[in-house]
């Protein structure tokens, strides 16, 4: 419903305003990356220095490729997000692990995962159909903003389906409503980033990520483009979403009971098939060990970032939105001969610089608030 | 001095000013282009995210130095912890010695199975278990990828 429309906004659209976008997709995800904005600032800008390895986009110079010719492609950033949240996550999994707690959640998860009923009854589906229904709209918009994914939508739709359930001392204590809005929200997301990638290039979450690689690999830019040359692949795409999610709800509403079997597993019998499915899935690529040695670099990498509590998404999106970044920015002073106004006087790219302004800033400004905040009410004590 | 986020924030900086330093001493990696005035060059965006990169590291050592090691990363606290490193180092180390032994062979299949029983072995699986989940896996791995997605991997 939305996406022509948008598209048709971004044939307005030139390097200013593709290189904000950007900007502002990167920044959406540092400050929201809670309480560690200085680590996600960094990860972000490492990101991008890690996009500039390869080819030079304008001038086709080589950069940091220290005579390497599988450097000069550059780092794609699919077998870098396989080995930070494959590799990366099991090696973290590993130096955090606590027996104790492991062997008390699986006698937990004996008695847990008896599941009863699985199908709601009639007066529970027809009392659920209003909060989802809302939960599905707040998924959706949430969705649609850079880098905000399928845990931020849970959280609000569940605070907002909280304030307004008639039965809120439910929610926290197995609430079929509270898990309903939750799970909607999280499904209704991509939607949303699914608008948001495919008019503008700019990844809802890490899933439409992946998607925009993959769109990539068979040659076709998300964008208007999208729209005008690959507009019966974009169609399929939508009716195949709208399917999927039918196909989703009866596939799970059937299979619920073994699958929640699949959680007895143990937590080494994964980490040994997710280690060579990474191996597997980077090699599959391209044919290229070059890109299992990426992968594995990035895994590394991924621990220690995960160790050190650095958030991992921002480096995955600067690398993924670096170029666009970079070559906008540059093509941008080119048409400009070197002026920076020409991001202010365009009302688009202006709306967005004043945007990434605002995401920086407010942490700062709620910081200001909430001391504000706690001096009166010490001064009223 | 090492705790918290004072090494990340020295290692942050390092790396930052010197990929800074080595586009501004590398020849080819200009700051401006040299085909028309105000036009950036290769090294535009590498010169000016590895100032702001140092900068931000700058900043992370001084939070780091400043909470004077409230915060600790890398603590191996008990027997459990220690535990886990080593499993983790010995994991590492195999799929290193997996990596090589596929690059020098070309052979992928057959050390792939030496590599998930290896791993087992090192999480304590018993060896029954070992045996089949290892068999039964590298099947489906073949099966699936070298079978139906074609990709060439050697047994």
């Amino acid at each position: 419903m939305f996406s022509t429309p948008i598209a048709n906004f971004t044939v307005t659209f030139n390097a200013p305003e593709y290189c904000m976008l950007a900007l502002f997709g990167l920044s959406m995800m540092i400050a929201i990356s809670s309480g560690n904005v200085l680590k996600g600032a960094i990860l972000g800008v490492a990101g991008i220095l890690l996009s500039c390895v390869g080819l030079d986009p304008i001038l086709g110079i080589k950069r940091f490729t220290f005579g390497s010719i599988d450097l000069m492609g550059g780092i794609s950033f699919i077998p870098v997000m396989i080995g930070m949240f494959g590799i990366g996550e099991v090696l973290f999994q590993m130096y955090s692990r606590r027996r104790a707690d492991e062997a008390a959640e699986m006698e937990a998860r004996k008695v847990n995962l008896k599941l009863g009923r699985v199908f709601p009854t009639g007066k529970e589906a027809r009392s659920l159909i209003g909060p989802t229904a809302i939960a599905a709209v707040e998924g959706t918009i949430i969705g649609a903003i850079p880098a905000a994914g399928g845990d931020i939508a849970s959280i609000i739709s569940w605070g907002n389906g909280k304030k307004m359930s008639k039965h809120p001392e439910e929610y926290g204590n197995g609430s079929v409503e509270g898990l309903a809005i939750t799970s909607t929200a999280n499904n209704a997301v991509i939607g949303g980033a699914m608008t948001t990638m495919m008019t503008l290039g700019i990844p809802g979450d890490s899933v439409t990520a992946i998607l925009i690689g993959s769109l990539t690999m068979y040659g076709m830019q998300p964008g208007l483009k999208m729209f005008t040359e690959n507009a019966n692949f974009t169609a399929k795409i939508m009716i195949l979403m709208l399917l999927a999610n039918v196909v989703f709800l009866i596939f799970g509403l059937a299979t619920a009971k073994i699958s929640a079997k699949v959680l007895n597993v143990t937590q080494p019998t994964v980490w040994t098939a997710v280690c060579l499915l990474c191996v597997v899935g980077s090699y599959a690529l391209n044919n290229s060990f070059f890109d299992v040695l990426v992968m594995f670099v990035a895994a590394l990498m991924g621990f220690l970032f995960k160790v050190c509590d650095f958030p991992t998404g921002p480096f995955v999106l600067g690398l993924l939105l670096g170029n666009m970044l970079e070559s906008n920015f540059r093509r941008a002073l080119v048409m400009s001969h070197g002026s920076l106004l020409t991001f202010v006087n365009r009302p688009v790219s202006c709306v967005l610089l004043a945007l990434i302004v605002l995401t920086f800033m407010w942490p700062v400004v709620k910081a200001i608030i909430q001391k504000k905040k706690a001096a009166q009410g010490a001064a009223k004590a | 001095m090492h705790n918290g986020d004072t090494l990340p924030g020295i290692i942050t900086t390092v790396f930052g000013f010197g990929v800074a330093a080595y586009t501004l001493i590398e020849n080819t990696m200009r700051f401006r282009a040299q085909t028309s005035d105000g036009v950036p060059g290769a090294g535009f965006f590498p010169i000016i995210l590895g100032f702001i990169l140092g900068m931000l590291g700058v900043f992370l050592t001084i939070r780091g130095i400043r909470a004077k090691g409230k915060v600790q990363f890398f603590k191996i606290e008990n027997e459990e912890v220690r535990k886990n490193v080593k499993m983790l180092l010995l994991t590492i180390a195999g799929i290193i010695a997996f990596f090589a032994l596929w690059r020098i062979t070309h052979i992928f299949i057959v050390w792939a199975l030496a590599l998930v029983v290896y791993l087992n072995f090192i999480f304590e699986r018993k060896w029954k278990f070992n045996i089949i989940y290892s068999v039964v896996f590298i099947a489906f791995l073949y099966v699936t990828f070298v079978l139906g997605f074609s990709i060439q991997f050697n047994i």
